[in-house]
């Protein structure tokens, strides 16, 4: 049997800078087809939806700090969230997030919005799966991000009528220190 | 490619008052009572002749759930017979029909799938619109992960899509 | 052939998407035939669907013979949906089985095998999907990976084989 070539020993890879829509369309969609099959409820199709999302993030994270040398560490809470609106949002979807806000009066939760949210594009939700949005996913996307940079959250995604999705991201205040925020 | 005239009055598309039976179709003049509201319905049918969605985008008196079943069959099973009809090998089956007060007019892509498009006898060739309904097809609804296929389209993103691409046209 | 401009996806995003499938299909399935097995129905599920997408963005009017089909899909469809060609070589003399060749695979950047799950297909999704689109095109096939880069070979090969021509018999369900 041929011995197997170490992966850093093989002609390095290029991977495509891009790739059509619709074949990222066909591979999310049939993730989701998959993972409602293995479910009983809607929450449960987001949790597991994030779990693989989550898988995303761990690496995505890993490449880009890979990729961004010169940047510090992020030790505030403004820089985590600014990463996320631009940097994350840009490598993930070619763009920034919409708008990113604060919740009113808890400077641990905050919501990151997207009008016009990939994943989604051409997904219709049907009322018997009344309020599920597919971009859980992109919420474990978030969560792995966070997590990894030390500001560990839990991100749930919102549909907002007319308005695409909003991740509603509530940061663990007992994991971060104070003069982080 | 293959081109049916049909003069004679179906009952399944009478947007304006029965008239009687003529062996020509009568042009449309200035003078009559042909409704000119572009696009009446879209349908959208599968390889074997099964509908799975209809639209209404006029408001003339629209067919029963039954009568756009059958419509559906009897479009497939004329185009089998079109196609037996045919001295040519290599034809597209039934692309229109013309009646009194209606076009009908099918585009069938290789993959079996049938768009079919009634609309007045004054509205353009829309062989455009049809493929831009395959678009919508192949768009919003095989990429939504809870439609199966053959099975009817219910997705409210299709559903959104092709009523604008209707009224783009019935606009102009 | 006219094509209408398709909007892009970070390749990565859709590598690493990829990869956290798998990952979840190890999780969730005993051993890796399994994994394989369900890789190539998700696959055909795919394959099915890209037929509307494909002629639906290039116009595409004319059905050739299974060899054309193959060539058309080797080229333009991998073109279209990976952004890479793949090559069509080795014909049987009844032109019913050819070879194709992935070069620049997207799919295995930065993968790694691990020695736990040897008998894996990672890619055996592109089986499925060239399973699921020639069989909507009436082609019912057998495709099977026989060289993977991630085991060691130079580069991603499968065989396409021709089992037998459908008569207007639509695909059967997901």
């Amino acid at each position: 049997m041929e011995s197997r070539t170490h992966p850093l020993d093989r002609a390095l890879p290029r991977v495509p800078r891009d790739i059509s829509l619709s074949t990222y369309a066909l591979l999310f969609s049939e993730v989701v087809r998959y993972t409602t099959n293995r479910v009983n409820s809607v929450p449960e199709l987001e949790q597991k939806l994030a779990v693989i999302g989550r898988r995303v993030g761990v690496r995505l994270v890993e490449v880009m700090a890979m990729r961004d040398r010169t940047s510090r560490r992020r030790i505030k809470i403004h820089d985590v969230l600014a990463f996320l609106q631009t940097n994350l949002w840009r490598t993930l979807f070619g763009k920034p997030a919409d708008l990113l806000e604060q919740v009113t009066s808890d400077v641990c939760s905050y919501m990151l919005s997207d009008h016009d949210m990939l994943v989604n594009k051409f997904i219709s939700i049907s009322k018997e799966y009344g309020d599920l949005n597919c971009a859980a996913f992109v919420g474990g996307i978030v969560e792995a991000a966070v997590d990894g940079m030390g500001f560990p959250a839990e991100v749930a995604a919102h549909t907002v009528e007319g308005k695409g999705t909003t991740l509603l991201i509530k940061f663990d205040h007992t994991k971060i220190p104070q003069e982080a925020l | 490619m293959m081109s049916l005239r049909s003069a004679a009055d179906t009952e399944f598309c009478a947007p304006v008052a029965k008239q009687q039976q003529q062996q020509q179709r009568p042009k449309t003049t200035a003078a009559s009572t042909t409704t000119t509201m572009g696009i009446y319905s879209v349908y959208v049918i599968n390889k074997a002749g099964s509908l799975l969605f209809s639209g209404d985008y006029a408001p003339i008196p629209s067919m029963d759930a039954n009568s756009r079943l059958r419509l559906a069959g009897l479009l497939h099973g004329l185009t089998t017979f079109a196609g037996k009809l045919s001295p040519v090998d290599d034809q597209s089956g039934i692309e229109e029909i013309e009646g009194d007060g209606f076009r009908l007019e099918r585009f069938q892509p290789l993959s079996g799938m049938q768009f079919v498009v009634l609309c007045d006898t004054q509205q353009g060739p829309l062989k455009p619109f049809l493929r831009k309904c395959h678009r919508l097809y192949a768009d919003f609804v095989l990429k939504n992960p809870f439609y199966s296929i053959d099975m009817p389209i219910r997705c409210e993103l299709f559903d959104t899509h092709l009523k604008a691409a209707v009224e783009e046209i019935n606009r102009s | 052939m006219a094509r209408r401009e398709v909007k892009r996806v970070n390749g990565e995003l859709f590598t690493m998407t990829y990869g956290a499938l798998v990952a979840q299909l190890l999780e969730d399935y005993e051993s890796d035939d399994e994994v394989n097995k369900q890789l190539d129905k998700m696959g055909y599920n795919i394959g099915v669907r890209m037929v509307d997408d494909f002629i639906a963005n290039t116009n595409t009017e004319r059905c050739g013979s299974f060899k054309e089909t193959c060539t058309t899909l080797a080229k333009e469809g991998f073109r279209m949906f990976l952004g890479v060609t793949a090559t069509i070589s080795n014909w049987t003399a009844d032109d019913k089985e050819c070879t194709l060749t992935i070069d620049d695979n997207p799919l295995v950047a930065f993968v790694e095998l691990p020695d736990e799950h040897r008998e894996l297909n990672y890619c055996n999704m592109y089986c499925g999907a060239i399973r699921g689109a020639l069989e909507l095109l009436q082609y019912r096939t057998r495709v099977t990976m026989t060289k993977d880069v991630l085991k060691g070979d130079k580069d991603t090969q499968l065989t396409i084989t021709l089992l037998e021509v459908l008569d207007d018999v639509p695909p059967p369900e997901d």
